[in-house]
């Protein structure tokens, strides 16, 4: 897998393999250029991650070698289930006092997808992620998680979870070589000098690895934090509005990331308004507004209705 | 019906205090030294007693919500902490009172009173937490950990307060009590732990009344447009 | 084990944290000298008064600086949401909390470095060498009986409007215990012991610090989740 940063331009360095087709959730959606339903075919990436020397840390989704077929089977870690789709929600509802923030909500997600979560400011996709992480718990309704109800199995949904929000949960006083150093230790693993390069680097933040991240530029904050996702190997990332606060080569980047990611069969969450860059990258998409889902269906279609 | 039955049993239980008070003050001998001040002890005891029942009461429905996550047990901690703290409350004041007429002072760190002290300070604590929370699953969680780590700290307070104190005067409240005094504190006890009863099941009852007030049903289900996989 | 790694981890984050902040670790000790002035204004300049209480007011500075030092300690996750990201790692909250507490711990006991000397001068104290040592071991206890409750409701008060009001409210009838025990043995230390009872004080601070710190620890993950 090349090292996408935007320094290394657009794409990651095996851009130039012609056997990647467009639109195959590497670029927004160009005139013209129709992003087919199954954009994240596996048997086409599988094909082409194996032609890449894959670094260690990536052994660990036997999927990314290029199993092909059937979507990518996760498998990493013991305690997490693999085969159990990925989230199943059924009359999900979560209240505020006398405000219901969420109602009647039904989702599935098999393991590997992607979903896409559209709707105005306020129609409840921060409260849904919320929900998904198990830092609120619902009102009404169920949710599985990896097939686990999250309540019961808190570490070990947890452990499968990933979440970006808004709040990038950074420390500023610490430097981002200092953070990354830190995930990787908490997570029980070693924090070799080279590990933490190799993030800094995909992230295009080597130069500025022993600065503090208080001095960091919004989307340097950011890519920190997506490239720490990379340490908790998550089977499931959540994202909340993830474009926002990025250049448009910082959008280019993180498209490009996620689209790695997708390839090695992580699933996807994604709240975002920036339909044009985030639908490419999912399957499905919902709509919502205040707190219901009132559209679903595939997420070119949402592209093309417009949002 | 259960409804029914506390009710009446506090009926009861009012009946009990009044007969237990009127043996107390009037039936029962004056004690040797103190003469009929002492009689403040058939409230004051009893008040001290299902005081510590109620907050044991409220330690344990804090376990039980932390354990089941059922907000009814939450309403069930409110009521037994809110009797717990007028008891406690009342119970200094009659303490204070009593040894303003046999000390001369209102306050004179005794064991029990300092503890009393503490143990209202901390109750009342859990019930300003509570106003303070404005989430009902976070009100529910935090009023039971601090219910939980206050009720451990009250023997430790005793047991550090009497320490404290050992090299002072031991007061006399008396340890042993005559047989003719039994019976109207054992009356006043019951009867106050059947009005007490009575009392937190109501304010339960009325906070779980006031919790389904402020919450809503949620709102009717809007058709969704599905579009089919491609 | 991977509790203690975590907790040890969480430990040397906030001590690094700290350091990086430490303008405002020097505003909280100077925080506890002001204190110890003032209980001098309040007493009056008689030397005697003042060192017969010296060892009260060194309990009632070091918990009067606790607060600010707790509440600075969860500042620091709420930031960005920083607790959040630890939780969702997974960080054991059980971790989390003793990590938290070490840290607490370890800031009230670097007080007493400055605390302690401050007292010796302004009350005209006189400790023997082996005295300071028992006055550092009684600081240790008494720092680590409120390190524990105190991280446990900066936890709860953190999420409040009126966390800087909360704090005081809820911790400080709970620790009465660690201030009567600390004050009484410190004053044992200072002017002296004829009836040999400071073993016991000091088993019962050490007794009090265990039972707080297993039962704040428990309850720990209930005060930290969202429900």
């Amino acid at each position: 897998m090349g090292v996408c940063s935007p320094l290394s331009g657009w794409g990651c360095a095996s851009s130039a393999d012609s056997t990647l087709p467009v639109g195959a959730g590497l670029a927004p959606a160009r005139e013209g250029a129709r992003p087919s339903p199954t954009s994240c075919c596996p048997v086409i990436h599988g094909r082409w991650l194996r032609r890449e020397a894959t670094p260690g840390w990536y052994r660990s989704r036997p999927g990314a070698q290029g199993t092909g077929g059937a979507a990518p089977v996760v498998s990493a870690r013991v305690d997490t289930p693999s085969t159990a789709p990925a989230l199943v929600a059924s009359g999900l509802g979560r209240r505020f006092g006398r405000r219901w923030a969420l109602a009647h909500v039904d989702l599935e997600l098999p393991a590997g997808g992607s979903l896409l979560l559209a709707g105005p400011n306020g129609s409840g996709k921060t409260t849904l992620l919320r929900l998904l992480a198990g830092r609120l718990e619902a009102s009404a309704g169920t949710l599985r998680l990896f097939g686990l109800d999250p309540r019961r199995h808190r570490g070990t949904v947890r452990s499968g979870l990933s979440m970006v929000s808004h709040h990038l949960s950074l420390y500023p006083r610490l430097t981002a070589a200092e953070t990354l150093a830190l995930w990787l230790r908490l997570g029980g693993e070693p924090a070799p000098a080279e590990r933490v390069r190799e993030l800094l680097a995909e992230a295009g933040l080597e130069a500025h690895g022993d600065v503090e991240v208080g001095a960091y530029s919004a989307g340097m904050r950011k890519r920190l934090a997506l490239v720490r996702v990379r340490i908790e190997r998550p089977h499931l990332l959540l994202l909340d509005e993830p474009f926002s606060a990025l250049d448009s080569a910082g959008r280019a980047w993180l498209a490009e990331w996620l689209a790695g990611l997708r390839r090695e069969g992580v699933g996807l969450v994604l709240a975002s308004h920036a339909l044009e860059w985030s639908a490419p990258l999912c399957e499905r998409a919902v709509r919502l507004a205040a707190g219901q889902v009132t559209w679903s269906g595939p997420a070119a279609a949402l592209l093309e209705a417009g949002g | 019906m259960k409804r029914g039955w506390i009710g009446w049993s506090a009926l009861a239980g009012l009946a009990l205090l009044a007969v237990g008070t009127w043996i107390g003050l009037f039936v029962a001998p004056a004690e040797r030294h103190m003469g009929d001040v002492q009689r403040i002890m058939y409230v004051h005891v009893p008040s001290a007693w299902i005081g510590m029942v109620c907050f044991t009461a409220a330690f344990v429905f804090a376990i039980v919500s932390l354990w089941s996550g059922r907000r009814v047990w939450d309403d069930r901690l409110v009521g037994a902490v809110e009797v717990g703290v007028v008891l406690n409350a009342l119970l200094l004041v009659q303490g204070s009172i009593w040894g303003r007429a046999t000390w001369g002072v209102w306050w004179d760190w005794d064991v029990r009173l300092t503890t009393s002290l503490v143990m209202l300070l901390l109750f009342a604590g859990v019930l300003a937490l509570r106003r303070l929370a404005d989430d009902e699953g976070r009100r529910a969680s935090w009023s039971a950990v601090a219910t939980i780590v206050g009720y451990v700290d009250v023997p430790l307070v005793y047991f550090c307060v009497r320490w404290w104190r050992s090299l002072h005067q031991v007061q006399s409240t008396p340890e042993t009590v005559d047989p003719a005094m039994v019976l109207p504190l054992r009356l006043n006890a019951i009867g106050l732990l059947l009005v007490a009863i009575w009392m937190a099941s109501r304010r339960a009852r009325l906070e779980g009344a006031r919790r389904i007030a402020e919450s809503a049903a949620p709102p009717a289900r809007v058709v969704s447009e599905e579009v089919a996989r491609a | 084990m991977r509790l203690a790694r975590q907790a040890w981890l969480i430990f040397r984050k906030d001590l690094l944290l700290e350091w990086r902040g430490r303008a405002r670790t020097v505003s909280v000790l100077l925080f506890g000298v002001v204190t110890l002035v003032l209980f001098s204004f309040a007493l009056g300049p008689e030397a005697e008064p003042l060192r017969r209480g010296a060892a009260g007011f060194l309990t009632l500075a070091l918990l009067l600086s606790s607060v600010l030092g707790l509440n600075e300690s969860f500042r620091l996750e709420q930031e960005d949401q920083a607790l959040e990201g630890l939780l969702l790692r997974p960080v054991e909250p059980t971790a989390l909390f003793y990590g938290k507490a070490l840290g607490s711990a370890f800031l009230l006991l670097l007080l007493a470095l400055v605390l302690v000397p401050a007292a010796v001068i302004l009350y005209d104290l006189s400790p023997t060498p082996a005295g300071l040592l028992q006055l550092a071991g009684l600081w240790a206890l008494a720092a680590a009986g409120l390190a524990a409750p105190g991280t446990l409701y900066a936890a709860i008060t953190g999420r409040l409007q009126s966390q800087d009001v909360a704090l005081p409210l809820l911790l400080f009838p709970l620790v009465v215990p660690v201030l009567l025990g600390s004050v009484k043995a410190m004053d044992l230390v200072l002017t002296g012991d004829p009836m040999h009872q400071l073993r016991s004080w000091t088993l019962l601070l050490a007794g009090f610090d265990a039972i707080y710190w297993s039962v704040c620890g428990i309850l720990f993950p209930f005060a930290i989740e969202e429900s």
